[in-house]
């Protein structure tokens, strides 16, 4: 990354003065950098792959229309994935209108599933199919919780759901998945 | 055991994985898990599902970041010449605003002084009905500009 830091600047502030300035060199950076966990939250959140990966695009173009509105104060991380969260569900609401298939299914099941695909041990094998059950909003709070980890304050505010909740929906997911390694499909 | 207990143990192994427990309440459960089979299975599922969590990998193509760039950059080179056009625009408005109402007040000027019109009130009117709006124009022009610049990048994010 080209973008020259000021003395005591922070990163998320390095960042928002380069999107601001449009700074094209910076930008590629943060697309490889963000690239592969944006794919794999949409595909959290989604549970299509393919979709998920025109949706990282998006999200790109997005950010540079709205760089004016981050100001560096907080995390890079949760602005980011809040864009990718509203894409996904502005996305995933136009399918429910045309689709026949219900919110938070597997767009194929089996063999097709993106989680299924990508498990490498046992028992992701073993969860996989739990969380493609899982509704988009239980497996986007584990993912952000676990794998992204960012703090439920932070998780709140890509959800925009209140801590309560974002807790609540982390530990229903984990219960899924409990269930789903004990081979019960009727977790507690 | 009381069933209470269990229950409390397992909603401490729940708050703990989501967002942490004290060092008392740590101990606590730690003694309780030694001692009750159950809930300490129920503590390993929960550390097994976070740790199968960790084991998803989901392959990437290397040139997908790659074609992202690619548009994210073509998206830049875009939108500049649009942002400095509409700049322009804004100064060649606040340009031809000035000298044309230097034009107009010199003009309305000799035209008063040969009808007979006092100064005062030829240059009330000028005021009223020239550099007013023409002000007025300009401040939402200038203040506007952030509004526009919205404006049109909604139009490119619609026109996605």
């Amino acid at each position: 990354m080209v973008a020259v830091a000021m003395a005591d600047e922070t990163e998320p502030q390095r960042i928002a003065r380069a999107l601001r300035r449009k700074d094209p060199d910076f930008i590629d950076g943060l697309v490889s950098q963000y690239h592969y966990r944006l794919l794999r939250y949409l595909t959290f959140l989604t549970s299509r792959r393919e979709q998920a990966e025109d949706l990282v695009q998006e999200t790109w173009l997005r950010v540079l229309e709205r760089a004016w509105q981050y100001n560096g104060s907080s995390r890079f991380e949760p602005w980011l994935f809040a864009i990718a969260r509203n894409l996904a569900m502005d996305d995933l609401r136009k399918r429910e209108r045309t689709a026949s298939d219900t919110v938070g299914e597997c767009s194929a099941s089996g063999d097709d599933s993106p989680f299924r695909a990508a498990a490498k041990s046992e028992d992701a094998m073993r969860i996989s199919a739990a969380l493609g059950a899982l509704e988009p909003i239980y497996r986007e709070a584990l993912l952000l919780r676990f794998q992204e980890d960012l703090s439920l304050a932070e998780i709140a505010e890509v959800a925009g759901a209140p801590v309560a909740t974002v807790s609540s929906r982390i530990q229903r997911g984990l219960a899924m998945l409990r269930g789903g390694l004990e081979g019960n499909s009727n977790a507690i | 055991m009381q069933s209470d207990t269990h229950q409390r143990a397992r909603s401490l192994v729940d708050q703990g994985a989501v967002e942490g427990i004290s060092p008392e309440e740590q101990r606590w459960l730690s003694r309780h898990t030694d001692e009750c089979g159950e809930c300490a299975g129920y503590a390993e599922m929960s550390q097994r599902a976070i740790r199968a969590l960790d084991s998803f990998a989901f392959e990437i193509d290397p040139e997908a970041a790659r074609r992202v760039q690619d548009a994210v950059r073509d998206r830049l080179i875009e939108t500049r010449p649009r942002r400095r056009n509409l700049m322009a625009g804004i100064v060649a408005a606040m340009v031809l605003t000035v000298a044309g109402s230097l034009v107009m007040w010199a003009l309305t000027g000799w035209m008063a002084e040969r009808w007979g019109i006092p100064a005062r009130a030829w240059q009330m009117g000028f005021a009223m009905f020239w550099v007013l709006p023409s002000i007025l124009l300009d401040a939402v022009l200038v203040f506007g500009q952030r509004f526009i610049g919205e404006h049109l990048a909604v139009e490119e994010g619609e026109s996605l």
